[in-house]
């Protein structure tokens, strides 16, 4: 009546008993669906929910807005905290950010925005809108383009163009003056008036031309009647987005300045 | 000399072979989890409801997530008071009036991609165990429509106004399927369990099309299968 009497046996019969074990884990199998946090099923939800939000947004016109969003004289986007030049804690502060706050936080969902735009090298980069974190192993993306046009104006927190207002060039005798914020949106100078309180009309006294050729209107030139030498004139304008003052470049010789791609990566926090 | 085995080395064999053979057996059925029945149909089902519900019938095909307003009323239309079909289009209730918009016999049919079966046949769930509950959630931003809390609501046509409102009380108030304006609330299917095992809920972010009562359009459908 010997049981288990010598070491040797024991640890000869644990090591049966283990490579048994690690033998049959081989052969189960762990299917998608199985419940875990990276389960597939999350994964779709949270597909589909990016995807509904951004074809909400598209429809609506705030993608768009939410890109031209931009502050040219911060070089950041509107609202953003002051060292960076995108938001970090919150979602923009536009349509396009209250729909995505709405899709996403009541479900403590964290998602990064990107605008990734071209550049003349044929290369893309990349503009943070919303950084919060890496994203995890489990995140899910979607995307989605907007065209940028040469005459597109800089849209502040109220979807209105950003408008230069009352700016002063003292008349010299010369017939041309270029603005400070070239380029201009065309046909959108209005209210020129000299110090005397005339007003001129754009067509009449003043037309808008493109002085250096690069295809983008930026000067003011005198054709009809002029303010006295010496006088003050002011005028207000839109200026348009451009290479210096936009995170992103004038790409293309045509009407297109270029082709963004907006890309909401969310996961769970 | 020779020395055989001590008592030390007895204890130590034993206690380590004690320790494998019971985390061997404990460990087994952790092992077998895998093929057990787990909630892998009613995920199926849901999240192929969902994305037929919005990428087939409330929207157009080449829009998706973009549901129109009269599909999404014909769609949530109360079919509890008939059993023999669905009737969608009549929109009645207990007056049995019939709001103008919505009236088969004014507009013909006025949402073809909505079959019109009972809820089950729409979506085509065979299996006799299986219950299904689509509804459409929201919280309105501020203003006269939306109620205090910031907890999302089902919403509701509120068929006097032709605008859609966070439902509330739904016996009561601007939306009142009792009354006889035809007020329709965005839930359909059995009522949610409020003790089950296992609940699966599949997500779709939609906007309806001509917008709700504060301005903005976007909101969640959810599908609830058990």
């Amino acid at each position: 009546m010997r049981g288990q009497a010598h070491t040797l046996e024991a640890i000869t019969a644990s090591l049966l008993l283990i490579s048994g074990l690690v033998f049959a884990l081989q052969a189960t199998a762990v299917t998608p669906l199985s419940a875990s946090t990276s389960s597939q099923h999350l994964q779709a939800q949270h597909q589909a929910a990016s995807e509904g939000a951004l074809a909400a947004t598209l429809r609506e016109d705030a993608v768009r807005w939410a890109v031209l969003n931009w502050n040219d004289s911060g070089m950041k986007f509107y609202g953003a905290p002051i060292n960076n030049s995108f938001y970090t804690n919150q979602a923009p502060t536009n349509e396009f950010g209250g729909i995505l706050s709405r899709t996403f936080s009541p479900r403590n969902i964290a998602f990064n925005i990107d605008v990734v735009y071209e550049t003349p090298g044929e290369k893309r980069k990349r503009q943070p809108m919303v950084y919060r974190g890496a994203p995890s192993d489990t995140a899910v993306s979607a995307s989605v383009s907007v065209t940028l046009y040469d005459d597109d104006p800089f849209l502040d927190d109220d979807q209105a163009r950003v408008t230069i207002t009352n700016e002063t060039h003292t008349y010299d005798g010369a017939t041309t003056y270029k603005v400070a914020d070239a380029p201009i949106v065309p046909n959108s100078t209005h209210d020129v008036h000299d110090a005397s309180g005339d007003q001129y009309t754009r067509g009449v006294d003043y037309t808008i031309i493109d002085a250096d050729n690069d295809g983008k209107f930026d000067t003011i030139k005198w054709i009809g009647t002029t303010p006295d030498s010496g006088e003050t004139f002011s005028l207000d304008y839109t200026p348009a987005i451009s290479g210096d003052d936009f995170y992103a470049p004038d790409v293309a010789d045509g009407a297109v300045y270029n082709v963004v791609t907006v890309e909401v990566v969310a996961w769970n926090q | 000399m020779s020395r055989s085995q001590t008592t030390l080395d007895f204890a130590i064999g034993v206690s380590i072979f004690l320790i494998v053979v019971s985390s061997v057996l404990a460990f087994v059925p952790a092992m077998l989890k895998p093929f057990e029945a787990s909630i892998q149909q009613e995920t199926t089902v849901g999240d192929r409801a969902a994305q037929q519900i919005v990428a087939g019938m409330l929207a157009a095909p080449e829009t998706p997530y973009v549901i129109k307003r009269e599909c999404t009323v014909v769609f949530f239309e109360d079919e509890s008071a008939d059993t023999s079909d669905a009737d969608i289009g009549e929109n009645t209730d207990a007056d049995g009036s019939t709001s103008a918009v919505y009236d088969d016999t004014v507009v013909e049919n006025p949402c073809p991609s909505v079959p019109d079966l009972r809820l089950r046949d729409r979506l085509a769930i065979a299996q006799p165990g299986l219950n299904i509950r689509v509804s459409v959630h929201r919280d309105l931003l501020n203003g006269p429509t939306a109620d205090t809390d910031t907890a999302a609501d089902v919403l509701c046509l509120n068929a006097g106004a032709e605008t859609i409102i966070e439902a509330g009380d739904p016996t009561s108030g601007d939306c009142d399927v009792d009354e006889g304006d035809d007020d329709v609330v965005f839930a359909i299917g059995e009522p949610a369990p409020t003790k089950t095992g296992s609940l699966v809920v599949a997500r779709r972010t939609v906007q309806i099309r001509g917008g709700l009562a504060d301005g903005t359009a976007d909101s969640t459908l959810l599908v609830e299968v058990w």
